[in-house]
């Protein structure tokens, strides 16, 4: 099918197939993980903690969006979690949102930019300049993506929702070890992630705590696995979530779970096999 | 002139440009630009001194490639060099060629069958505008449109962003420049068909800006900053 019944130059391809624009094959080229979640809530620590599990498993890079300087690049620099040339800051123009949704370019670019300059590379971590709620990733930069919110927001934050809460691949709710100081209820918010994001996984983290980042490393383990089989790995589920399907709250249990130990939602992990 | 042009001229093709503020955010960091004056003033320092000539350069690009199929033999080298010639500050080369390389991404998702691998793997950013102008159905005037209200455009939103500035003054701002846009484009337009009947490159616009220059080169150094450039 031709969109031109002339011989004009068209401004399409002439296809409908989108030939220029083919669907990424999994396995094909390094993964692409983004990491999300408002400023502050630990990315750039658990980008350290990761770095600091994966290191001698996984050939990895990272990308910092820090929202003005490069902050997060230097810190990890300076941690030594990762050779310097295995870390790129990339400028967000105000705009930290954009830089990873409505125009990837800048990231596109330092991605591929890391991937000719190391050619092992399996993983490519993105880590977001901090933003709200609505914050998500575009696909066309992150293969999977996680949300990192913490529990000093307040636990009535799963419940508010957002495109971060609900169509992250994992939602991650850090640094448990606060939650008595703010009095957070950690089943709370284990429950109301649960209806938010119904079928998709939650763990509950303290990086300061004893297994610091370990039910994530698994996770990234378990995505990087299935990505370099080529099997699809597990899309948010938009579906689920889409407007107006979002399931009735249940009815408050009188006494909400313990505050340490939402196992409900952490036990939840996919597998490689997604 | 239709929606070709609407296009490639949206600020929301996502072509990288949003994290560059060309220029701007370092006048703003030495005070220079600080109201709406002064940032009347440093844009139209843009247009007359970067806008001619990458409305020259975009409309040549657009000559060169032809309107029916781009021309892989073409003196994209050529264009190339002479753009490097006239933009002395490397952080300025960088950012051309930045935006160049994620314009080009869009052109070749989009028009796949041409040969945008001729252009180089990061073109400077006229240079690829005035080709995928071609593609969109645009001709060398509307080129030249696009890349001359490029230059002040981008800078504009980024002080609306760094200022506070209320976004319409801004934009009545760059409503009373677009009368000049027009003209610097049409100035662009006709030198670049003299230059492309006469294969002459080297005689394509030089105009510059040095105080652009010096705000690229002092951006580049700064520890501290938002934009890419
Ligand atoms: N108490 C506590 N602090 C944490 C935890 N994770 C990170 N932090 C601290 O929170 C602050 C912000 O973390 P950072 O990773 O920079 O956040 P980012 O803005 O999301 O990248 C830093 O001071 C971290 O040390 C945690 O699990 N518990
Ligand atoms: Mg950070």
């Amino acid at each position: 099918m031709h969109l031109d019944h002339d011989n004009s130059p068209g401004i399409g391809s002439g296809s409908h197939h989108r030939q220029g624009f083919p669907p990424v094959v999994p396995g094909s080229r390094p993964l692409r993980i983004g990491i999300g979640g408002p400023v502050g809530s630990g990315k750039t620590a658990l980008v350290a903690a990761l770095c600091r599990a994966l290191t001698g498993r996984v050939s990895l890079a990272v990308v910092t969006n820090d929202i003005y300087t490069t902050e997060d690049a230097d810190f990890l620099r300076a941690a030594g979690v990762l050779e310097p040339t295995r870390i790129a800051a990339v400028q967000t123009g105000c705009c930290p949102h954009t830089a990873v949704r409505d125009d990837i370019s800048g990231n596109l670019d330092a991605v591929e930019d890391l991937e000719a300059a190391h050619g092992d590379l399996e993983l490519v971590i993105v880590e977001s300049g901090g933003d709200n709620l609505t914050m998500t990733f575009s696909r066309g930069l992150a293969d999977v993506q996680l949300f990192v919110i913490d529990v000093s927001g307040g636990d009535k934050v799963p419940r508010k929702g957002g495109p971060g809460v609900t169509r992250s691949d994992l939602l991650v709710v850090n640094k448990t070890d606060l939650a008595p100081m703010v009095g957070a209820d950690l089943g709370v918010m284990d429950r109301d992630a649960a209806r938010m994001r119904p079928g998709t996984p939650v763990v509950f983290l303290s990086l300061r705590g004893e297994t610091g980042a370990a039910p994530v490393t698994e996770w990234v383990l378990a995505q990087l696995a299935a990505w370099q089989a080529g099997t699809a790995v597990p899309v948010a589920a938009d579906a689920a979530v889409a407007l107006g399907a979002v399931p009735a709250y249940p009815a408050a249990d009188s006494a909400a779970g313990p505050a340490a130990a939402p196992a409900a939602a952490s036990a939840a992990l996919p597998t490689a096999a997604g | 002139m239709g929606a070709g042009l609407l296009l490639l001229g949206d600020s929301r093709l996502p072509a990288g440009g949003h994290a560059h503020s060309g220029g701007l955010e370092n006048a703003v960091a030495r005070g220079e630009v600080h109201d709406l004056d002064t940032l009347t003033d440093f844009l139209l320092g843009r247009l007359y001194g970067s806008g001619a000539v990458q409305g020259a350069f975009a409309a040549c690009a657009a000559l060169v490639a032809g309107p029916y199929a781009l021309d892989a033999h073409g003196p994209w080298a050529e264009l190339d060099t002479e753009l490097d010639a006239r933009t002395p500050s490397a952080p300025s080369r960088a950012a051309s060629r930045a935006q160049g390389r994620s314009l080009r991404r869009i052109a070749r998702a989009a028009w796949p069958e041409e040969p945008w691998t001729a252009l180089g793997v990061s073109p400077h950013h006229a240079v690829v505008l005035g080709a995928a102008a071609t593609r969109a159905r645009l001709d060398e005037r509307e080129a030249a449109v696009l890349a001359v209200t490029n230059t002040v455009n981008g800078p504009a939103s980024a002080a609306v962003k760094l200022l506070s500035f209320d976004p319409i003054a801004v934009t009545v701002v760059l409503a009373e420049m677009a009368g000049h846009c027009d003209q610097v484009a049409e100035e662009a337009a006709d030198a670049a068909r003299t230059v492309h009947a006469d294969g002459d490159w080297d005689r394509l616009p030089a105009w510059s800006a040095p105080g652009l220059d010096v705000c690229a080169e002092l951006h580049a150094r700064e520890e501290v900053v938002h934009f890419a450039s």
